[in-house]
């Protein structure tokens, strides 16, 4: 277990960061995750027809879908990053956000606004829109609550003098795609654009999310926590720039990838093939920046866990990029498009990559802000082991199965033969998905335990 | 001939020899780039103007070139405003701010990651080990 990871007493400036409310977001984006991990796991029970919720509409299975997505998206990414993003613009900027009392109401709002999407779910009010299922009432609010995320962030980075250092460049674009990719995916299909053009709207919409709003937080937050873990600069800024102007300028036409073969003209779905070919070249510069950083203090990944988490995450992002070049390609496409493929990629980016980040974060974090140590530092081990070794047999598991129900259809036997070759892969990532709660179980025992734990120590900051 | 004379004319031929492959480069990228985006504009126009149903491919066209003009925009902004000029500057105050937070030494530091004192937290790094231990 790491030793940047336990906690050293450091002297901390209370008027630069509200620790409270750092820590009050990852405790609301931990809650969230579970609810996931639920989702999930009642997911893969309906999936080896074993379903125990089975004929209850309130819980039916693609309800429970959608609150396992949009728990991931919005109740524990959303949250870990407000927590993280609490913690890193105040200490960049060396100014605090614009207003706490606006940061707690934007936290109760923000929980309001997941709560209310998972009772909306629920209760069968999802809007349309693969990832952006929230009821449509609740849309404006949301829009209202990243608008004033923006102007609390914006205002203290606004005021940096200077070249800004890349992880505020990502975080500033952050705060306007977000909002801005919201408001897409959000309105246009459901007012304004109808048809296959909603189509193509949502493919970008869906894409983006990932892209432009998860991804530059990610990042952003990963090129301020491994420098100052590794105690070493980043090997190169410029090349860091690089990255984030060419996602700035590719990333945007990407989605329409989600809908090759569809009446959406052809130049539009080339034009999104290239697009994500040349963010896999952005990505390699990214990727080959975080590697030349570690070069000569490789030993890191096996003494300091959180840069174990991070390191792990960049080799999924790498990896879940190339799978991206490849699988926009007209031919892969044609096999994998519908399949578990589609499932696997996505677990391995939100989960082994954006996921594994902020828990690394958290990893840091929380020792720090709640003045004790972790209550057990094999505990932390095991949450490595299990979440990354659950992951890797899931993700493996789900890429073959994919690939086999692309033949099955292809061949085009009946629908059932193709669910009943699919059974022996669903078993096992009904075990891989249990290997990655156990892990997570590992990782909340520990921090309760920790947090009790704190309640008696001497705060020291 | 002097050795500054010999000097100015290498210099001049490096220039000239810069400026030829630049212009070089220059047309091999742009030529067949403009021909493409060109005519895949011309094939965008037609089908906007001939298929009844043509006009919705122009909410993603359109939704990018203005997420892109903003951000063209914004990369012109900070080209003019010195943001790329001392580019590697940066990643050292950054790292000297977070050394000074950590030691609680914040009543000292005036401004972010891009402060001017960058070249003073650079030598101060280069005092270091380039590689420091985990602690």
């Amino acid at each position: 277990m790491s030793d940047a990871a336990t906690y050293v007493g450091e002297p901390f400036d209370d008027k630069l960061v509200d620790r409270k409310l750092v820590l009050w977001y990852f405790l609301a984006a931990v809650t969230f995750f579970a609810v996931s991990l639920l989702g999930g796991l009642l997911m893969a029970l309906q999936l080896v027809r074993w379903n125990p919720l089975q004929g209850i509409e309130l819980l039916s299975p693609g309800r429970w879908r959608m609150i396992h997505t949009n728990a991931i998206a919005y109740g524990w990414l959303a949250n870990a990053f407000l927590g993280s993003l609490h913690w890193a613009i105040p200490r960049l900027t060396l100014r605090p956000v614009a207003n706490k009392a606006l940061s707690w109401f934007i936290f109760g709002a923000w929980q309001f606004v997941v709560l209310a999407t998972a009772v909306g779910i629920l209760l069968g009010e999802a809007q349309g829109l693969e990832w952006g299922e929230t009821p449509v009432w609740i849309d404006p609010l949301a829009l209202v609550g990243l608008f004033l995320v923006a102007v609390n962030f914006m205002a203290p980075i606004a005021q940096a003098r200077g070249p800004l250092y890349v992880t505020l460049w990502y975080f500033m674009a952050a705060f306007v795609w977000t909002f801005l990719t919201y408001a897409m995916g959000n309105l246009l299909p459901e007012y304004w654009v109808s048809g296959t053009s909603g189509g193509a709207i949502a493919g970008l919409f869906i894409h983006d999310l990932v892209g432009l709003f998860v991804t530059p937080l990610g990042w952003g937050l990963m090129y301020y926590f491994v420098p100052i873990l590794l105690k070493k600069p980043i090997w190169s800024h410029g090349l860091s720039l690089v990255g984030f102007w060419g996602l700035a300028f590719f990333y945007p036409l990407n989605g329409i990838h989600h809908f090759l073969y569809t009446p959406i003209p052809m130049f539009l779905q080339y034009g999104a093939v290239i697009a994500t070919v040349a963010v896999e070249l952005v990505v390699t510069t990214v990727v080959i920046n975080f590697f030349g950083t570690i070069w000569g203090s490789g030993r890191a990944v096996v003494t300091n866990l959180p840069i174990r988490w991070f390191y792990t995450g960049m080799v999924f992002y790498f990896i879940t990029c190339l799978q991206c070049a490849m699988q926009v390609t007209l031919t892969f496409q044609a096999l994998i498009h519908f399949t578990d493929w589609v499932v696997g990629h996505a677990h391995l980016v939100m989960f082994g990559v954006f996921s594994f980040w902020l828990i690394g974060i958290m990893t840091y974090l929380i020792p720090r802000l709640v003045g004790c140590d972790w209550y057990s530092r094999e505990l932390c081990e095991w949450h490595y082991w299990l979440s990354a070794g659950g992951l890797l047999v899931m993700f493996v598991d789900l890429g073959l199965a994919g690939m086999f129900q692309g033949y099955f259809w292809a061949s085009l036997l009946p629908w059932d033969v193709s669910v009943d070759g699919s059974q022996p892969f669903w078993i096992v990532r009904l075990f891989a998905g249990l290997a990655i709660i156990g892990g997570q179980l590992c990782f909340f025992y520990n921090l309760y335990r920790t947090l009790t734990a704190s309640r008696g120590a001497t705060a020291h900051v | 001939m002097s050795n500054s004379v010999l000097a100015d004319s290498n210099a001049s031929q490096s220039t000239r020899l810069r400026r030829w492959v630049t212009g070089g480069l220059a047309i091999a990228i742009l030529i067949p780039s403009l021909w493409g985006f060109g005519s895949k504009f011309v094939e965008f126009i037609a089908l906007y103007r001939g298929d009844a149903d043509g006009a919705f491919a122009i909410s993603p066209i359109v939704n990018y070139l203005l997420a892109s003009f903003g951000f063209l925009c914004l990369f012109g902004w900070a080209t003019f405003h010195g943001m790329f000029r001392d580019i590697e500057a940066p990643k050292y105050a950054m790292l000297e701010t977070e050394r000074q937070l950590d030691a609680g030494a914040t009543g000292g530091l005036s401004a972010s990651v891009g402060v001017g004192c960058a070249s003073t937290v650079r030598l101060a790094l280069a005092d270091k080990p380039p590689v420091a231990p985990i602690a």
